[in-house]
């Protein structure tokens, strides 16, 4: 994997006195520091995609994963440390989400502590589930921020009642090397077809790496989680994802996976022209898709459901009894896919937690 | 314009130098014509020399193409005394149009490639726009600014209303064999234009999907068949190759809808009770709707639900969507 190197750093004025601000500007130190006040406001020159922004979190840190109305949500709770990422998916909806074209990486950290502390309460209520993976990959960066350091220690001396996964399509774990965990950690992947991989995941490792990283954490005692998310159509597409699940199996001990998940491609309206515009030969937005009850696209029912079905098969032949659910899907494929649904969201939290 | 002359001016000594001053699409117009054999030139060409003996006309390029296809050999000018600067002669013209007419879109898109000659794109929003009687965003100017570069046939259609501007401007974003292609199917039948658009979007994303040509998929032998059945109206003949179109890029909801077409049929509903099915098979909820007149009426209807509802053919409905 190529090594990220931003061609401009700006740098908020708040944001230059902190640990890792600092650790990040010695890293890039022949990158050109254009230094900024306000940082929704003062651009001078206009950021690109290379652009790396250190500022302050002005908002709160935890909050609810927005999910989607209409379909089932698993009540994951999302830390934003940073947005923005460089692994350049086709299909990422950051395109069409973000505003700002390069990075962010908010280095208010000790703020963010203090808020996680006071808002997490000790283990004096349910488990919570949260992840760090959702506006960027929660490892791509981990090398140069250490963040995976810093929060794995605090969140399990504080409270035992929290479990954190960590996604990513990358390779980069060693950090993960050596912290004490507690089990209260999940690495997780999300997995593709050697096709999707190489033609849809730019800058991502390819399958192998994924894996070989997965093995490692496998042996540092982590509880690994995978997702076959997006599943994507395409002529062969149950030749490829059984390759990979095969490749999965060969070398991951089903007892290690704490989840699975499986989602079909989806994306808002608006996005198709971000993929049109930033990856001209992706051809996955040409497919059949119907609008969605949360107005989202989606494949057809149908096809979701034998695709759900055809992946979770080829789980199942290696792995009987580890946790398989769906993301953002309605009651009735979960039917046609299990035999049985989730009554309502919360009953799908429960599910999770559970399996904790 | 304070120093003008007045004088009769032989056409051959007229010229029509910047391609940037006509304005006017067509430049012929058979109205002109019209008017010009029965009253004559009613108002004087506004011209500024360009040589000796030569004049360069600023206002009335399709007056001046008028009177020569009429064969006359004079016409009256106002002659500018002070030469106009490009830009001055452009605005006059477009001033001088403004003022009397309104402009139709390909009209449009030619001021519009033009004043971007003079004026930055935020100018050109902003400022004239609203003067070509179009709101100041920047999506009016995107989707007008390729018209004036279509083929002549397609720029005809979009001046005559027989395709609408959107048409043509989602026509402008394929290569020429393509969008020759899909206007020569077009034209001819009577589509309304979000049919048209829904048309161009389906073969745009079957040419992708498939990776093969417009020029290809509009010579399948199912849509030729249809093109050349001379028996059926033109509508309809439009609205069967959109509905072939429709199947091929949504095969799977296709088959859902037309499945239920038929099973809806073998249930034999009468037509004052509505079977939907959800949008898209997405949910599993179907609405029946019904109305009745009289208790009768209603109990008719209760049985005739009642009697469906434990068939197989109900069964089938409920189950669509959920295979492919």
């Amino acid at each position: 994997m190529k090594a990220y190197k931003p061609t401009v750093i700006y740098l908020d004025s708040d944001s230059g006195h902190d640990v890792v601000a600092h650790k990040i500007l010695n890293r890039f130190a022949d990158v050109p520091v254009v230094p900024v006040h306000d940082y929704l406001s003062d651009w001078t020159p206009e950021p690109d995609k290379n652009s790396l922004l250190l500022t302050h979190n002005r908002g709160r840190f935890l909050r609810a994963c927005p999910g989607t109305r209409s379909y089932l949500c698993c009540g994951y709770q999302i830390v934003d440390f940073a947005a923005g990422c460089t692994l350049g998916c086709s299909y990422c909806i950051l395109q069409a989400y973000l505003n700002f074209p390069g990075l962010v990486f908010y280095t208010n950290w000790e703020e963010m502590w203090k808020e996680l502390e006071s808002r997490l309460g000790g283990g004096k209520r349910h488990l919570l589930r949260i992840g760090t993976g959702e506006f960027t990959d929660s490892l791509l960066f981990d090398k140069l921020t250490d963040f995976s350091q810093y929060l794995i220690p605090r969140l399990v001396k504080h409270d035992s009642n929290i479990v954190l996964e960590l996604k990513t399509k990358t390779d980069q774990v060693d950090n993960l090397q050596g912290i004490e965990h507690n089990n209260q950690v999940v690495v997780s992947w999300s997995l593709n077809t050697s096709k999707i991989v190489e033609e849809e995941e730019a800058n991502a490792p390819g399958l192998d790496e994924r894996l070989d990283a997965a093995v490692r954490c496998q042996d540092w005692g982590y509880r690994l989680g995978f997702h076959f998310d997006p599943l994507i159509y395409y002529p062969g597409w149950e030749e490829g994802y059984q390759a990979v699940i095969d490749k999965m199996f060969a070398c991951i001990n089903p007892d290690k996976i704490l989840w699975i998940s499986m989602g079909c491609l989806r994306f808002m309206p608006s996005l198709p022209k971000f993929i049109r515009d930033n990856h001209p030969q992706s051809k996955i937005i040409w497919e059949e898709f119907i609008a969605g009850d949360d107005g989202k696209m989606r494949y057809f029912k149908g096809l979701r459901i034998k695709m759900y079905s055809t992946v979770l098969a080829n789980i199942r032949r290696y792995a009987p009894d580890v946790l398989v659910y769906l993301c953002m899907e309605s009651p009735g494929v979960w039917q046609e896919v299990f035999g049985e649904a989730p009554a309502n969201n919360h009953a799908f939290k429960v599910l999770l937690d559970e399996c904790c | 314009m304070k120093n003008v002359k007045c004088a009769l001016i032989q056409l051959e000594r007229l010229h029509i130098v910047s391609e940037l001053l006509p304005v006017s699409y067509p430049l012929t117009s058979p109205a002109l014509l019209n008017s010009l054999r029965n009253v004559g030139l009613i108002t004087p060409l506004l011209v500024q020399p360009l040589s000796p003996g030569n004049y360069q006309v600023i206002c009335g390029h399709r007056r001046l193409l008028a009177c020569r296809e009429l064969g006359l050999r004079t016409v009256p000018c106002r002659i500018l005394q002070d030469p106009l600067s490009d830009r001055e002669a452009f605005l006059l013209n477009l001033h001088e149009n403004m003022a009397t007419r309104t402009f139709n879109p390909i009209e449009q898109s030619l001021l519009i490639n033009k004043l971007e000659q003079f004026f930055t794109i935020e100018e050109v929003i902003r400022d004239y726009l609203p003067l070509l009687g179009l709101r100041p965003h920047a999506r009016v100017r995107e989707k007008l600014l390729p018209l004036a570069d279509l083929n002549e046939p397609v720029k005809k259609a979009v001046f005559e209303e027989r395709i609408h501007p959107d048409v043509a401007y989602r026509l402008s974003c394929f290569n020429d064999c393509e969008r020759r292609a899909m206007f020569g199917l077009l034209e001819p039948l009577y589509l309304s234009t979000s049919k048209q658009l829904e048309v161009i979007a389906n073969l745009e994303a079957l040419k992708f999907r498939e990776n093969t040509t417009i020029e290809r998929l509009l010579a399948d032998k199912s849509i030729q068949e249809v093109c050349k059945n001379n028996k059926l109206p033109l509508n309809q003949r439009g609205e069967r190759i959109r509905r072939l179109i429709h199947q091929w890029r949504m095969p799977f909801f296709s088959k859902a809808q037309q499945d239920f077409a038929r099973y809806k049929k073998e249930l034999g509903l009468p037509p004052n009770i509505q079977l939907t099915p959800p949008p898209f098979f997405e949910k599993d909820e179907y609405k029946v709707t019904f109305s009745f007149k009289n208790s009768e009426d209603l109990k008719k209807h209760l049985a005739k639900l009642n009697q469906v509802a434990d068939t197989a053919t109900i069964r089938q409905i409920m189950g669509l969507g959920k295979k492919v």
